[in-house]
């Protein structure tokens, strides 16, 4: 079999494995019972694996580290929300979180089929190790973003819709541990804190990030800022999240407040990932679809 | 929040309290700037004004005629409120400044308590614990020494950093129960973590103070040199101080730099590229030698893009290229270099005598500057004094078209095209800050690690009543970030007391953060 087709070999069992882990997660808010779970975070498991095989032998085929173009980017993406997810959902031990998280990685992954994936030759601002550095932490936080969005809409709309201080039982620990029944402000905080916590990890990533790619730019064009809109971009996201920090340190703003400012944030993020490259002007242009 | 009050006793003389009023009145005028709820509404401002630089088209990245158009009558207006060159506008400036101040007075109110959360051990009282908002009750049978070392080691076994204190009792209550000895315990886990923020903002600070350093003293030039030359910095085509020449104090250093080669490396023939796109560059080099005016040899080395060469805070890379006009041909054998140096129905071209009756017209198309050209070619024409060699009426003239490296034969000549020569497109960047901006770099990363921890604090008391009832274990929780997950930390160590029968297991006060106490005032 060909390297390329290894690597669509295991593209296609990562999405296998998501459809399991979907029914599994699907069950699980149906049913709390502890082995719906342990089946879909083991699934997740997997299906990281297999993304990761799949970029392996694409950076082999490639002989470089295939992280140039559109579909390597949210490739990369996707196999970091998979890792933050597993971590949460085994640090938090969740419910309802899964679902969500799988529906939306199903979707980015069958998006991405369509892009185009040939390899082409590195262009050569472009061969430099400071790219293997820069773009996986800004997408590794990136990720973080996404997941810390998810959390805050869960967190939205249980709070449109439960009742007050009904018991819940979202939390297993809480659930089966030697406490009482949690009550549903717990709940809420829970997911509170839970986008606070990818945030809170979001924004020295997407920082560290920002600052090697200011050091790269440095090295290459001896700038490390030049305001081009990819950058400014950037900078504005990490604003926003530092708005949302703010925010959250002087106590004085409800966590309602605090999950839609996280949204907008999440909006300033796609703008950065996505928009920038539609506009196709600076020097970021390498990220075009197509 | 620390407040600064000032104690004014009637002791203190007039002219006392007025200086007491001055300094009040700035402290209270500066507070405005400490606030976190200004970083907050000026964070917004920064990033709406940033944002519109993304949106609006900007003067360097869009040619200046097609804003013209897109804004028509708005143009002059919108041009003059610098919406066009929103990061070097006066407002945007002004807003930095703000915010440069916000953060530095903001970070130095902030430095006290957190340093004071990080390092200070506060034992805390039984009733102190009790009036507290989140504390949490439970009774004991055990003696307080057992109670206390198991609670210490379980603390510890979680990284807590314990410290243990025997006191005697002072409050009322406890007078009654004759017992003068009482255990406290403070609790504390990654307290360093308070300091976080403060590294972070005095990172930022740094920043911004090192790109203003580096707005007074760093220059950027840029200089296309053909190879074999040589030139100095202040010749450059480009050449601008980072800063208002009326108040820039840099140098421009008088070394002259050489260009000894340069060369350009394509990926190989069979590259897949994007669409039918030529032959992709791989990699251009330079080799630079810089001298002393004296002509000493200060350095050598051959630049790639990704490798420039420095020497101190001048930094020469390897921008860009582009051919400049010299083709190395040679004719019948014999090298015979030409230059463009006329045009012809609007085509650049060479035009040589190669002998008094014959002249050689060279057209050349270049990789990057024609489109649809696969790889550089010159196309040759040979012209006598009746006009072009060989031609027929109404038909194109005889020619040669040759890529690079190839040898073909015009009206029994032979001709080579060995390569087109081309000038590297130096960009010089002088910047001392450079040092102290990553340097502030690295403090805003390690602060911005240090913030995501989250500082956990106890104080554990035993409050001891009469012989026949059992103690209270009174026990003070406090984070302020990752509350959530504190409060499972703590639902497991209620659980393990529990267990090890340091808690009573039937006990009802079960740990429930969420409702409010009873006890709390
Ligand atoms: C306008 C000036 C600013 C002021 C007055 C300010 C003020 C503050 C204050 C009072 C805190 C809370 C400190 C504590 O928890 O002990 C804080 C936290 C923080 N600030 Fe700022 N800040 C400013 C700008 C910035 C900027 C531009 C950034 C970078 C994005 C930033 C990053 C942070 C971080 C990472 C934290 C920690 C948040 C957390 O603990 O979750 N700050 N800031």
């Amino acid at each position: 079999m060909t390297a390329e087709s290894w690597e669509q070999n295991w593209y296609y069992s990562a999405l296998f494995f998501l459809f399991i882990a979907l029914a599994f997660y699907g069950a699980l808010i149906i049913k709390p019972n502890p082995r719906f779970k342990e089946g879909g975070w083991g699934c997740v498991v997997l299906s990281c694996l297999c993304l990761i095989a799949s970029l392996f032998v694409r950076s082999q085929n490639a002989q470089y580290f295939a992280l140039s173009n559109m579909y390597e980017s949210l490739l990369t993406v996707s196999i970091g929300i998979h890792l933050a997810f597993l971590t949460l959902d085994r640090w938090f031990n969740l419910k309802l979180l899964g679902l969500p998280v799988i529906c939306l990685l199903l979707f980015s992954l069958f998006y991405n089929l369509q892009l185009p994936t040939e390899i082409h030759p590195l262009q050569p601002a472009l061969q430099s190790y400071w790219r293997s550095i820069h773009v996986p932490i800004i997408l590794l936080s990136y990720a973080l973003f996404t997941l810390s969005f998810i959390s805050a809409i869960v967190f939205l709309i249980k709070d449109a819709l439960e009742p007050k201080y009904q018991p819940i039982t979202e939390n297993f620990t809480l659930m089966l541990g030697a406490g009482g029944m949690p009550e549903r402000q717990e709940f809420a905080k829970l997911y509170d804190e839970i986008t606070y916590r990818c945030i809170a990890f979001g924004v020295p990533l997407l920082t560290l990030g920002i600052i090697l790619g200011g050091m790269w730019a440095n090295e290459a064009w001896g700038n490390y800022w030049s305001w081009d809109p990819k950058e400014s971009m950037s900078l504005v996201t990490l604003l926003g999240y530092g708005v949302y920090l703010h925010m959250r340190v002087s106590e004085s703003y409800s966590a309602k407040v605090l999950a839609w400012v996280s949204v907008i944030g999440f909006m300033l993020m796609l703008i950065t990932y996505f928009g920038v490259n539609l506009m196709g002007v600076g020097l970021h242009s390498y990220g075009k679809i197509g | 929040m620390t407040t600064n009050t000032i104690a004014i006793t009637p002791a203190n003389t007039h002219s006392r309290k007025k200086k007491h009023a001055a300094f009040k009145f700035i402290w209270d005028t500066l507070a405005c700037f400490r606030s976190v709820q200004l970083a907050i509404v000026l964070l917004v401002l920064l990033l709406v004004a940033t944002m519109l630089g993304v949106l609006i088209p900007q003067h360097g990245l869009v040619e200046i005629t097609q804003i013209k158009q897109n804004f028509g009558n708005n143009y002059r207006m919108m041009n003059a409120m610098g919406l066009f060159d929103v990061y070097s506008s006066s407002w945007f400036i002004g807003l930095e400044v703000l915010f440069f101040f916000n953060m530095l007075f903001g970070s130095f109110q902030w430095l006290r308590p957190a340093y004071m959360a990080a390092t200070q051990v506060i034992f805390k009282t039984p009733n102190q614990v009790r009036t507290a908002k989140s504390h949490w009750v439970f009774s004991t049978k055990q003696p307080q020494q057992i109670c206390f070392s198991r609670i210490k080691t379980l603390l510890q076994k979680r990284n807590y950093r314990v410290y243990l204190q025997e006191q005697p009792h002072l409050s009322e209550e406890n007078q009654t129960t004759n017992k003068n000895r009482s255990y406290q315990i403070y609790a504390t886990k990654a307290p360093w973590s308070r300091l976080g923020p403060v590294v972070v903002h005095f990172g930022i600070v740094m920043m911004l103070l090192s790109s203003v350093f580096g707005a007074f003293f760093g220059f950027k030039a840029q200089k296309l040199v053909s190879p074999g030359e040589s030139f100095k910095i202040e010749d450059s085509e480009f050449f601008k101080a980072n800063a208002n020449p009326a108040v820039w104090l840099g140098q421009v250093p008088d070394w002259r730099i050489k260009v000894n080669d340069f060369k350009i490396e394509y990926y190989p023939d069979n590259t897949k590229t994007v669409g039918n796109a030529p032959n992709p560059v791989k990699q251009y080099y330079a080799d630079l030698s810089v001298h002393s005016p004296s002509g000493k040899l200060i350095k050598q080395q051959t630049i790639s893009v990704n490798h420039p060469l420095s020497v101190g805070s001048t930094v020469f890379y390897q921008a860009s290229f582009k051919p400049t006009g010299k083709l190395f041909l040679s004719v019948n054998g014999k090298p015979r270099p030409v230059e463009i140096n006329t045009t012809f129905m609007n085509r650049q071209v060479s035009y040589t005598e190669l002998s008094p009756e014959l002249i050689m017209l060279v057209f050349p198309f270049f990789v990057q500057q024609d489109p649809g050209v696969q790889k550089n070619n010159v196309v040759i024409f040979l012209r006598d004094k009746e006009g072009f060699v060989g031609q027929k009426p109404g038909q194109m003239p005889p020619n040669l078209r040759l890529a690079e490296g190839q040898i073909g034969t015009l009206h029994n000549m032979t001709f080579e095209y060995k390569k087109a020569e081309y000038a590297t497109g130096l960009q010089i960047k002088h910047g001392p800050e450079v040092p102290w901006i990553y340097t502030a770099f690295i403090i805003i990363a390690i602060g911005m690690g240090m913030s995501i921890f989250s500082q956990r604090q106890l104080w554990i008391t035993l409050d001891e009543k009469l012989p026949e009832k059992p103690n209270e274990l009174l026990v003070l929780y406090k984070t302020r970030k990752a509350k959530s997950s504190f409060y499972k930390e703590l639902k497991e160590i209620e659980a393990e007391l529990k267990n090890d029968n340091i808690v009573e297991k039937s006990d009802k006060n079960n740990f429930n953060p969420h409702k409010p106490s009873q006890e709390a005032v």
